[in-house]
């Protein structure tokens, strides 16, 4: 390599270490960008967590059960049940009813609040649960009163769950966390929530606060006046946010050891995943900031673009559009590493959709800078 | 296969003591109107250049053809000895450049020197280099108290920020410092004031200045002037001798009456023989430009017979402010005319 070369690297080098000295300097006096940065996620995460503890520790949930199948498979499955909720079977009171007026008992009581859900077990739920490993039940909530239904959901999950790990009859998609027993307790209702939220609150935090970067630092066209280059101003913007971003990572991570949240990836594996969703957040987040003409503008654009991703993530679902969207990929490569203990390798291809994001918005970035004729 | 690059042929009245050397240069931004007209000038070492004219008249323009920011559809242009496009890393070096509006080129929340340090670094000088060239800048430009050096730049008055950013265009000693417009926005006193700080910087450090503005007192400050009015050079030269090219060397008749109509009396003396223009110079008083001012005694009598009754009169030097208000007033006449076409 030719002195020059190296004279240029170097040059290089300070300038950014300079500008990214500089963004840090300014981030740690902004107060909003401070509280952005870390308050919220710490709220977010605790209240996510404490939602769900009064959603369930202070309602006391009443369910009915109609068992038609009368099987030994039923009535282990209405057992595991009652570890979690109080349970009413037809044979509770086989003196009064029938099964079939039991139900109809049960339609009649569901709108009066009196009872959070019943569940009608079909005949053949135990047969189709041997011959097959599959079978199903109807569980009916009354919709309208959202309190009692969360938590008569979350609770019937619980047994569910815990009678399934009995019967050996493993499907993936009911485990969430197979290794946890679950039980009525703070830090394993802040685990059932922090899942899907740990990432994706970082993921828009640091996308949020970095949709202020290039519009809100508006000295920066005289900053380009002297030697600095506008892919320098790119490069050092995303490093200077991705810094701060590791002590964001190691707030939320203090915060769910506090909780006594039991992580079951190695704490490395942990640690770079949510700094790889929060590099991804960051990269689009300065891309919004480039391309927008004001601050309001680069705000809308962060709200805009997480809607349509919550949209698409949660709802639409395509396909053809989920390996592509970061906050799809952010959730599930976290909860994979986290939850269930893969290493980064068994995800690696979810690290490769982030990273390719982070490279596309990164390019991107600096094509348009460069382009940017106010900043002539 | 290998484009051949059409190399611009050098103007042969070129050299190198000029730091700037500009010929011909015309800049359109649509390719439609032409925001600069084959504009042709020059500034030498340690020489303060003032960019004046009126709004949209094309002085940021022609700045940012100096800086390489823009780039001119035709033309010759070498700023500190540089190609401005194809040496912009050389060039950006050499210059420095203060903005118009403080709050736009400053970062509020941090000190004057923490902002000279920000703006230093990227010339690759180190933090207690940039800080000592600082404090010298700013010793001179009036900043004695070291605890104004350190207050956030928000807590500081309008002069003191417009200290501030000059300091900041000056901590990489720069060859030649472009301002946009230093004395907008300032009183009177403020105006004088930085004006006299520029030009002891210029003086300390022979530092060329190029200075865009709408403000005439900058003139007075500066070794040579270019005006500038809808994209064209109407003039440009030393001031005194743009003065000196007014009628009769710049000397006028300054003439104090008791009473003037001020909506027909200029006009009225304007018509007499001999008299070239009239311009209103306060509560009843002219002046008068003249072709031959040794010879003012019959145009005194050709005013008497006007009835207008003259308290006392004074042959005295034209300002540039005279020189511009004459000149513009023609060019405003001028483009009036061509635009009536």
């Amino acid at each position: 390599m030719s002195e020059n070369v190296i004279k240029s690297m170097k040059s290089r080098r300070s300038r950014i270490a300079s500008l990214i000295r500089k963004e840090l300097s300014t981030l740690f006096k902004d107060k909003i960008s401070m509280f952005i940065l870390f308050i919220i996620p710490v709220v977010m995460i605790v209240t996510v967590g404490a939602g769900e503890v009064a959603a369930t520790e202070y309602i006391d949930v009443d369910v009915w059960v109609i068992d038609f199948d009368n099987t030994y498979d039923s009535n282990r499955l209405i057992e595991s049940l009652r570890k979690n909720v109080t349970v009413t079977s037809n044979w509770d009171v086989q003196d009064q009813y029938t099964a079939e007026e039991f139900l109809d008992k049960a339609k009649e009581t569901l709108p009066t609040t009196l009872i959070a859900a019943y569940i009608i077990i079909p005949e053949g739920f135990g047969y189709n649960l041997t011959e097959y490993g599959k079978t199903s039940l109807e569980v009916h909530v009354d919709s309208i009163d959202f309190i009692s239904a969360l938590a008569a959901e979350l609770l019937i999950q619980l047994g569910l769950v815990q009678f399934q790990l009995e019967s050996f009859s493993v499907e993936a998609e009911i485990f969430y966390f197979p290794e946890m027993q679950p039980e009525l307790s703070f830090s394993n209702l802040l685990q059932a929530g922090a899942p899907s939220i740990v990432s994706i609150v970082l993921f828009a935090t640091a996308n949020l606060v970095a949709t202020q970067s290039v519009v809100g630092d508006i000295p920066l066209k005289r900053l380009l006046t002297t030697p600095l280059y506008r892919s320098e101003v790119v490069v050092a913007k995303n490093l200077a946010y991705s810094i701060v971003a590791v002590f964001q990572i190691i707030i939320s991570l203090g915060l769910l050891k506090a909780f006594n949240v039991p992580i079951y990836g190695l704490f490395i594996d942990v640690f770079l995943i949510l700094w790889l969703c929060s590099m991804t957040g960051i990269s689009l987040g300065v891309l919004f900031s480039t391309v927008s003409k004001t601050r309001l503008q680069a705000a809308q654009m962060f709200l805009f673009g997480f809607m349509i991703m919550l949209i698409i993530t949660l709802m639409v679902r395509s396909p053809f559009v989920l390996p592509f969207l970061p906050l799809e990929q952010t959730q599930v490569a976290f909860s994979n590493v986290a939850y269930r203990g893969m290493s980064l390798l068994q995800i690696i291809d979810r690290i490769l959709y982030l990273i390719l994001d982070t490279a596309i918005f990164f390019t991107i970035n600096i094509i348009y800078l460069r382009r940017k004729k106010e900043f002539v | 296969m290998l484009k051949s690059r059409k190399k611009k042929e050098i103007p042969s009245d070129f050299n190198t003591n000029y730091d700037i050397f500009m010929r011909d240069c015309s800049v359109s931004y649509d390719g439609k109107t032409v925001v600069l007209k084959d504009v042709s000038l020059d500034l030498k070492k340690g020489e303060i250049l003032g960019l004046i004219g009126g709004s949209g008249a094309g002085k940021s323009t022609c700045m940012r053809v100096m800086t390489g920011q823009v780039k001119p559809l035709k033309g010759f242009i070498r700023t500190a000895n540089c190609d401005v496009f194809s040496q912009r890393s050389l060039l950006v070096q050499k210059i420095g450049y203060v903005p118009q509006l403080e709050y736009l080129s400053l970062y509020y929340d941090f000190s004057a020197l923490d902002n000279c340090v920000f703006f230093g670094r990227n010339y690759q000088l180190g933090a207690s280099t940039i800080k000592k060239r600082a404090r010298e800048i700013m010793k001179i430009l009036g900043f004695e108290n070291e605890s104004l050096l350190k207050k956030p730049v928000k807590y500081l008055s309008g002069g003191e920020k417009k200290r501030v950013s000059i300091a900041v265009g000056l901590v990489n000693t720069p060859q030649i410092l472009f301002l946009d417009e230093p004395t907008t926005g300032l009183d009177p006193h403020l105006r004088i004031s930085v004006l006299n700080f520029l030009q002891k910087i210029n003086k300390e450090y022979g530092t060329t200045m190029v200075i865009v503005s709408h403000d005439l007192e900058v003139a007075d400050y500066c070794t040579r002037v270019a005006i500038l009015n809808f994209g064209e050079l109407v003039g440009f030269g030393k001031p005194k001798v743009l003065v000196e090219s007014l009628p009769s060397n710049g000397q006028m008749l300054f003439a104090k009456f008791n009473q003037i109509d001020i909506r027909t009396d200029p006009g009225r003396i304007k018509e007499i023989e001999g008299v070239e223009n009239v311009l209103l110079a306060g509560r009843n008083k002219l002046k008068v430009f003249v072709s031959d001012i040794s010879n003012i005694t019959p145009i005194l009598s050709k005013i008497s017979d006007l009835n207008l009754e003259l308290k006392s009169f004074t042959i005295d030097s034209a300002t540039f402010l005279d020189y511009f208000r004459i000149r513009g007033k023609s060019l405003e006449t001028k483009e009036f005319a061509k635009k009536e076409k």
